[in-house]
């Protein structure tokens, strides 16, 4: 087959084009290596954004729920409302007031038991105090944290509803996929919101993990660099 | 930790197997002339070819190297780049035009070879950009990216045999088309 003509039209691009793209490719790695840095040295961040999350689905009104029943849908009970919008949109952030519990105490704080992993990286360091958030008469949750050889923190975070109702994540579109925790769906969550530009971020190293266990929402939150995709399913578990 | 190592540690790591300076200096070229053997001119290659690398990036985390290697994955993302570009762009970029810019180009040119190749490529790319989608895209992806026909089969669900044909035909109305016109 005679085809030089064809072959004779391939061209390569200019080195003007291959540097524009160059530039563009590193102007991305530089950001995703300053959100990576923002993570490391503010570990409380992902903390904070994970309690943004979950109370802004909370604060939504079951009327309010129902005009966007749409966009919401469940994967084993996890409510999750996919979205690019900014929850909380122009409304100031607010951190939420916490209490501080040891181990031993925290179980006579919570009027639910604490389901803790049996399984965690050597290299993980738990944080000895668990924080407790009380959202008024709708919801309680308990946050164990473990120190990374990061220097971030990766998350437990174990919310009980007084209301009966389920919670859930607000998340960016096409953010999230099914797996599997012992046999039960689980949501899986890649990127977080970025509390700066209000914007969900696909490349923001945060890795999240929710599901339902013994009546309660159970969400494992860290950072790619500290744990994989195997590891965090592992954690999840041995959860007892 | 060699990224051998942390790929097998799972999903979120996969990121680290990609050589971001190989996808420009070597996938960079094929997704450009992807593009190119669509039928679109250099200028609109050129972005569409960068728009395709950076929607590589953002989606990173997303990539499986037990799925595809990396240039057959980034190919794809240049496919769907392509459709969303003809979605909203082909019927505002019609041939006319294409004839006003080569009339533009070729004024530029000083020798008379260069005119008269260039002339042979304007046409070559206005006759791929009317091919039916099935054979542009056949063309692109033997011509454009060097894939071979096993690949191409893997990648579109064609039989390998059916390729060559399609191949075959197409390219033999293309050179008997550009032979006509030059007459």
């Amino acid at each position: 087959m005679n085809d030089q003509f064809l072959r004779d039209y391939y061209k390569f691009p200019n080195q003007r084009s291959i540097r524009k793209v160059e530039d563009r490719l590193h102007l991305n790695r530089e950001k995703h290596k300053t959100n990576r840095m923002m993570l490391a040295l503010k570990p409380m961040a992902i903390v904070i954004m994970v309690t943004v999350l979950l109370s802004a689905l909370l604060l939504i009104s079951p009327v309010v729920r129902a005009q966007v029943n749409e966009w919401i849908h469940q994967i084993g009970g996890v409510f999750l409302l996919e979205t690019n919008e900014y929850p909380g949109k122009g409304a100031p952030v607010q951190t939420l007031p916490y209490e501080q519990y040891s181990l031993d105490e925290v179980e006579n704080e919570l009027p639910f038991a604490l389901g803790l992993p049996q399984w965690i990286p050597d290299d993980f360091e738990m944080v000895q105090l668990v924080k407790v958030t009380r959202f008024d008469d709708i919801a309680i949750s308990a946050y164990i944290d473990w120190k990374t050889p990061s220097n971030s923190i990766f998350s437990l975070i174990i919310q009980h509803r007084l209301d009966g109702e389920n919670g859930g994540l607000v998340v960016g579109e096409g953010s999230v996929q099914e797996y599997q925790v012992n046999g039960e769906p689980a949501a899986l969550i890649l990127g977080g919101w970025n509390a700066d530009t209000q914007m969900w971020e696909d490349n923001l190293d945060v890795i999240t993990l929710s599901w339902y266990h013994n009546g309660q929402l159970y969400t494992l939150q860290g950072i790619n660099e500290d744990v994989s995709l195997d590891e965090l399913i592992k954690i999840a578990e041995s959860i007892r | 930790m060699n990224s051998n190592a942390r790929a097998k540690k799972g999903l979120f790591n996969r990121s680290d197997t990609i050589d971001w300076d190989q996808v420009v200096q070597i996938d960079f070229p094929k997704v450009f002339n992807y593009f190119r053997y669509s039928g679109l001119d250099d200028d609109i290659s050129e972005e569409l070819a960068s728009t395709t690398v950076e929607k590589a990036w953002r989606a990173r985390n997303k990539y499986n190297y037990q799925k595809s290697a990396v240039t057959t994955w980034i190919i794809t993302i240049a496919k769907h780049t392509l459709i969303d570009y003809y979605r909203t762009k082909k019927t505002e970029y019609p041939i006319d035009v294409l004839d006003e810019k080569k009339e533009s180009r070729s004024q530029k040119q000083d020798l008379e070879q260069e005119i008269l190749q260039s002339e042979i490529f304007e046409k070559l790319r206005k006759l791929l950009f009317q091919l039916p989608d099935r054979e542009r895209e056949l063309i692109a992806l033997k011509y454009g990216t060097g894939m071979t026909n096993r690949d191409i089969a893997e990648f579109t669900g064609l039989t390998e045999s059916n390729i060559g044909t399609i191949l075959h035909r197409v390219v033999s109305f293309l050179r008997m088309s550009l032979e006509v016109k030059n007459e």
